[in-house]
């Protein structure tokens, strides 16, 4: 078989064995490019991927698909999609291979690869997909593929993996600017012992593993793993430390109990900001030692250059952000456990000291002390518990890069990374009208709106509107960060992921009193780490069977 | 529970200071592991990172940092961070992640730069005592082991030769890895007992050194391993088990490292072991002393306590012995940057279990190994089973 | 290793070609200063140990006595439910005679250090401290010793305001 081997390899040109997992795809909303079929333009392409879901943007350029269905109609042989000077495509079995030019791909997709080849019927095999991130399409383009994820379980009949995981306890400290009263210690035992009265659960007996979010240079400590068990009753007991947010932290009691060691577990984490004396200075810490932190400077002005990049790339409005701000801080006057609720006006929020300009003072999230704790259980356990189990429908993490020089600073791809895993695991088809309410990060007001576009749960430089016309408000179409958000409740570090999650668990539950949004049975909940990272995770939520 | 196998490992040389950053030492570490194990980063579903203090690399969250390099660019990452236990727990993180049915392919990749730290890395020992009650005092690292060696050879009256042997024996067998920083093939148990008193009864050549270095692990799912036909060099993963032990290191009797021995139950009660002594063929327990050796040892049950030091004196613990220990030369010969033994304890067992130990290959045959790790204040422990 | 592998990845590096400027590299300081709050267990125990006391907490639940104090117990985990002095004296657990100060540089005078249980706590409740009065060869484990307290004007509300546990003597506690 005559080979154009370039410098990335596509799957089909590799000689022998080749590693050939499930997949599915992961289709981004990007920016769309023309489809050609069979040599012809081809517009108002409908792009579906194998488990059904539509996608109405144009795909991307470079990429392979499953399925195309051509202004209505699906089209049963697999389509190739030509770029010019990049020609890849795949074919079916009995169909025909095309490319424009560019590497030959083998045309015989319809016979065994190798010996012991099973999977050669998998129309999916082999499927790799490629992301784009110039504005055109040029020749030697470089393509960063992505990786392929599993498909949920249940797609792919995998043994284990199918048990549901559902969280059955949640225990939230009122987060305060600060908590002279109690060390972290006793704050962290104050916030589990809510926790367990909430599961009904005793942690010396009916807990399997532990696991704490957090970080030593916010604790102050060298290695503060030591530091953890006594007061979340793990005391000889396994448990680990997770260097990730709460929704890290979440999956790794996912995976802990659907590998099957474990039925319950038990994920905390807590912010003692008011300990530290030099927030600034360790958020600066956080910098690459060689590029960045010689320039010195405020760490936030890598939040100002981020809002300045993203409001002109998706043309939403610093009049948007200060929507963002007041509505989050107004919100949080309705959740008892708010550390930063204040009748802050949109006015207000434009009008603060623009000290990393265009980020303003009030777009800031303000630091608080606060303890969440989550009670996670297996299927099982979790129909036993006292409380309405809220599954785990999907759960996705991704780290972008930590390099500010190489990183995208316009659309989050970390949480679309995520996201995608998410949708994937939980089937859903099209996010904007899957979930009923969203919490996600607002640890700085624009961040908000970029993580609602990097979500699909508003169109690109549409969600600034949203907010405007009240959408995102409690008794709007989609009300998003009503617990007040980072904005409003305080900004606990590590925790903020864990607290969204919480918060969404009361909603589902039925449980948010004051601020509770009628008939939630499906959220969206988001986080992101924090400045310098490009990491963050998803969740998706859900009651009901 | 899906099964998991080691399918490709790598590991950089350990030194007390080497010139490549933490993101290039990650890199080496993750792409021969990949390189070994014939798979690309592509087939990576998930990446998982263990370092320890952040402090010694001078950058707080420091799992992002390196993130780039251990290949979590774009991909499901997670850094898990247990102390000295990092460097096989991560490798249990990577397990979680594949036998849970997220991951098919996961890359386990552990680094530390130690020499970052100046003017010594010591200084950062400071900081990982509670701030009220031992801080003040301005301990320094070696008390507590100094402490704990005290305790174990008070209760159980073992003589401090037994405990030096195991320096002696380690030191000789890393002179068979490559990656060694402390090799000494001609070592003898009066250049120990002899060598310079830091903190009775600690002595100098008691002591593992800091050290930088990186290693990797692959882990694969067996549906991979069949599919790729990479049976021949897959180790498998039979039981995990982990424990932390309170943080009140004073109220503890430090004699018998209990949370290891819980952490090993848990382990051996995944892979059905109930008589390790005589189904476990060889074992890497932590040992940034000599003492260490033993004091694990009686944890995981391959030694009655207080007996350790026995088996040493006996060569029951030697290469060609009947319960080989530290076959890699462990901590006390190849060096210690912390997580990134895991090269040494995961990456040793994955070795002998597939027959690619070359000069330190344990001549009889071995299907079955134990690698235990140990962090915090004399806290935590991480054990796993490995076989063929 | 196999044999497949034949290089082996690290450059070393001696101190020199850092120091002598040999190889490029950036030097950076953190700004990193915390103010830990002791919270309601640890200020009570400082605050006792400024008045020359020392002070523990009751668990009903496993009906034991906690030092260093602590408001929740973490075997029964429930909150401790009462306070109790405990005596300053006690026992030594184990010990070490250092050759190292605190950065790892050598000493020739040894500082002796180690582990008091206390008297009056449950069983092996213990607290670091250093040892004084005594000699490298005469401290051992089972040794009786007592506080030794500086004058009360020089407690400042810390475990310093002792300076050292020295031998029990004849006719003391």
């Amino acid at each position: 078989m005559e080979e154009v081997i370039p410098s990335r390899q596509p799957v089909g040109a590799m000689k022998g064995p080749r590693f050939v997992p499930d997949c599915s795809i992961q289709l981004m909303p990007w920016r769309a490019s023309p489809v050609r079929v069979l040599g012809r333009d081809v517009p108002n392409v409908e792009v579906v991927s194998d488990t059904g879901e539509a996608f109405r943007e144009l795909p991307m350029k470079g990429a392979n698909f499953p399925a195309l269905r051509v202004r209505g109609r699906s089209v049963e042989d697999y389509m190739q999609v030509s770029v010019p000077k990049l020609g890849r495509g795949f074919g079916k079995r009995g169909g025909t291979v095309e490319v424009d030019s560019g590497e030959v791909f083998p045309k015989d997709c319809a016979k065994p690869r190798h010996e012991g080849d099973t999977d050669w019927r998998d129309p999916l095999r082999d499927f790799r997909f490629f992301l784009d991130h110039g504005s055109g399409c040029n020749a030697g383009q470089t393509f960063i593929p992505i990786a392929r994820f599993r498909r949920a379980a249940g797609l792919a009949g995998v043994e284990s993996g199918e048990m549901k995981v559902g969280i059955v306890g949640v225990g939230i400290t009122p987060f305060r600017p600060t908590t002279p009263e109690f060390s972290w210690k006793e704050l962290t035992y104050d916030g589990a012992q809510r926790a367990y009265a909430d599961a009904g659960i005793d942690p010396r007996e009916d807990v399997d593993t532990f696991i704490t979010c957090a970080e030593d240079y916010y604790e102050g400590f060298g290695i503060f793993d030591e530091f953890t068990p006594d007061q979340l009753g793990a005391v000889m007991r396994p448990m680990h430390t997770v260097g990730g947010d709460g929704i890290a932290g979440l999956a790794n009691a996912f995976m802990i109990i659907q590998s099957g060691i474990a039925d319950i577990a038990v994920v905390e984490s807590h912010s003692k900001a008011s300990d530290i004396l030099t927030y600034e200075g360790i958020v600066a810490h956080g910098l690459d030692p060689i590029w960045n932190k010689p320039l010195g400077g405020h760490p936030n002005l890598i939040a100002g250059l981020e809002m300045d990049a993203y409001l002109r790339a998706s043309g939403n409005t610093a009049k948007d952000c200060a929507a963002v701000v007041a509505k989050n801080r107004q919100a949080a006057l309705h959740n008892p456990i708010a550390g930063h609720a204040a009748r802050v006006t949109p006015e207000q929020a434009e009008g603060s000291p623009a000290l990393w300009a265009p980020l303003r003072t009030l777009d800031v999230a303000p630091l608080a002390d606060g303890c969440v704790v989550l009670v996670v259980a297996g299927e099982k356990a979790a129909r036993k518990a006292r409380t309405t189990p809220v599954w785990i429908r999907g759960i996705g993490w991704a780290t972008e890069t930590p390099s500010l020089e190489t990183r995208d600073w316009t659309t989050s791809p970390a949480t679309r990374i995520a996201a995608s895993m998410a949708y994937d695991m939980a089937k859903v088809r099209n996010p904007a009208e899957a979930f009923d309410i969203a919490e996600i990060d607002d640890r700085f007001s624009y961040k908000e709106l970029q993580h609602l576009e990097a979500l699909g749960l508003a169109r690109k430089g549409q969600a600034g509107k949203m907010v405007r016309r009240g959408d995102l408000a409690a008794g709007g179409k989609f009300p998003t960060n009503v617990s007040g958000g980072s904005l409003g409740c305080g900004n606990v570090l590590e925790a903020c992921g864990l607290h969204r999650l919480a918060e969404a668990v009361l909603q589902l539950r039925g449980d948010a009193g004051s601020h509770q949004v009628d008939g939630a049975r499906n959220a969206i909940v988001q986080s992101w780490r924090g400045l310098p990272a490009a990491s963050g995770g998803v969740a998706i939520l859900g009651v009901g069977k | 529970m899906r099964k998991v196998a080691v399918v490709g490992a790598g590991m950089t040389l350990f030194r007390r200071r080497l010139q490549e950053t933490g993101k290039e030492l990650s890199f080496e570490a993750a792409r021969m592991a990949l390189d070994q194990a014939g798979v690309e980063i592509n087939d990576v579903e998930a990446v998982i990172h263990g370092t320890a203090p952040d402090a010694f690399d001078g950058v707080h969250m420091k799992g992002e940092y390196l993130a780039d390099g251990s290949g979590g660019a774009r991909k499901r990452y997670m850094r898990v961070f247990t102390g000295g236990g990092t460097g096989v727990f991560s490798a249990i993180a990577g397990w979680w992640h594949v036998a849970s049915g997220l991951a098919d392919v996961a890359l386990v990749v552990n680094e530390e730069k130690m020499s970052s730290c100046q003017p010594h890395p010591q200084s950062v020992f400071a900081y990982i005592w509670d701030p009220i009650l031992d801080r003040p005092l301005k301990p320094n690292l070696v008390w507590i082991f100094a402490m704990e060696m005290n305790r174990y050879m008070t209760v159980h009256k073992i003589p401090y030769e037994d405990i030096a042997r195991v320096a002696v024996k380690n030191k000789r067998n890393a002179a068979g890895h490559p990656c060694a920083q402390l090799a000494d093939a001609n070592i003898t148990l009066d250049d120990v007992v002899n060598s310079e008193m830091m903190a009775w009864p600690v002595r100098r050549l008691d002591i593992s050194p800091p050290s930088d270095g990186a290693a990797a692990v692959v882990l694969a799912s067996e549906d991979v391993v069949r599919k790729r036909k990479m049976k021949e060099h897959a180790a498998w993963i039979k039981g995990v088990g982990w424990c932390i032990d309170s943080t009140m290191w004073t109220d503890r009797d430090l004699y018998f490292p209990e949370y290891v021995a819980r952490a090993a139950k848990m382990a051996y009660r995944q892979a059905k072991i109930d008589d390790p002594r005589k189904q476990i063929d060889f074992a890497e327990p932590y040992d940034p002393f000599d003492y260490k050796e033993l004091h694990h040892l009686e944890g995981l049950g391959l030694a009655d306590k207080g007996k350790a030091g026995l088996m040493t004196r006996e060569g029951v613990t030697e290469r060609d012995g009947d319960l080989p220990v530290c076959p890699s030369g462990g901590l006390m010969g190849v060096g210690n940057p912390i997580a990134a033994t895991l090269g040494i304890k995961i990456g040793e067992l994955y070795w002998q279990l597939t027959g690619q130990s070359g000069k330190r290959q344990i001549p009889n045959e071995v299907r079955t190994g134990v690698c235990q790790a140990w962090g915090d204040l004399m806290q935590f422990g991480s054990v796993m089973v490995m076989g063929t | 290793m196999t044999s497949r592998i034949t290089k082996w990845p690290g450059v070393e590096l001696g101190r020199k070609e850092i120091e002598t400027g040999k190889v490029t590299s950036v030097r950076y300081r953190p700004d990193a200063k915390f103010a830990w709050s002791a919270g309601e267990a640890m200020s009570r125990f400082l605050a006792e140990l400024q008045e020359g006391r020392m002070i523990a907490r009751t668990c009903n639940g496993c009906a034991r006595i906690l030092f260093p104090p602590r408001m929740f117990c973490e075997e029964c985990f429930r909150p401790t439910d009462a306070w109790v002095y405990v005596r300053d004296t006690g026992t030594i657990e184990t010990y070490s005679i250092s050759y190292l100060d605190t950065d790892a540089r050598r000493i020739t005078e040894p500082i002796l250090v180690g582990v008091v249980s206390v008297d009056g706590a449950s069983p092996k409740m213990g607290v670091m401290h250093y040892f004084g009065e005594m000699t490298k060869d005469e401290v051992r484990i089972g040794m009786r010793v007592k506080a030794k307290w500086k004058p009360r004007e020089e407690r400042v509300g810390s475990v310093l305001d002792i300076e050292y546990f020295r031998p029990l003597r004849e006719g003391e506690g």
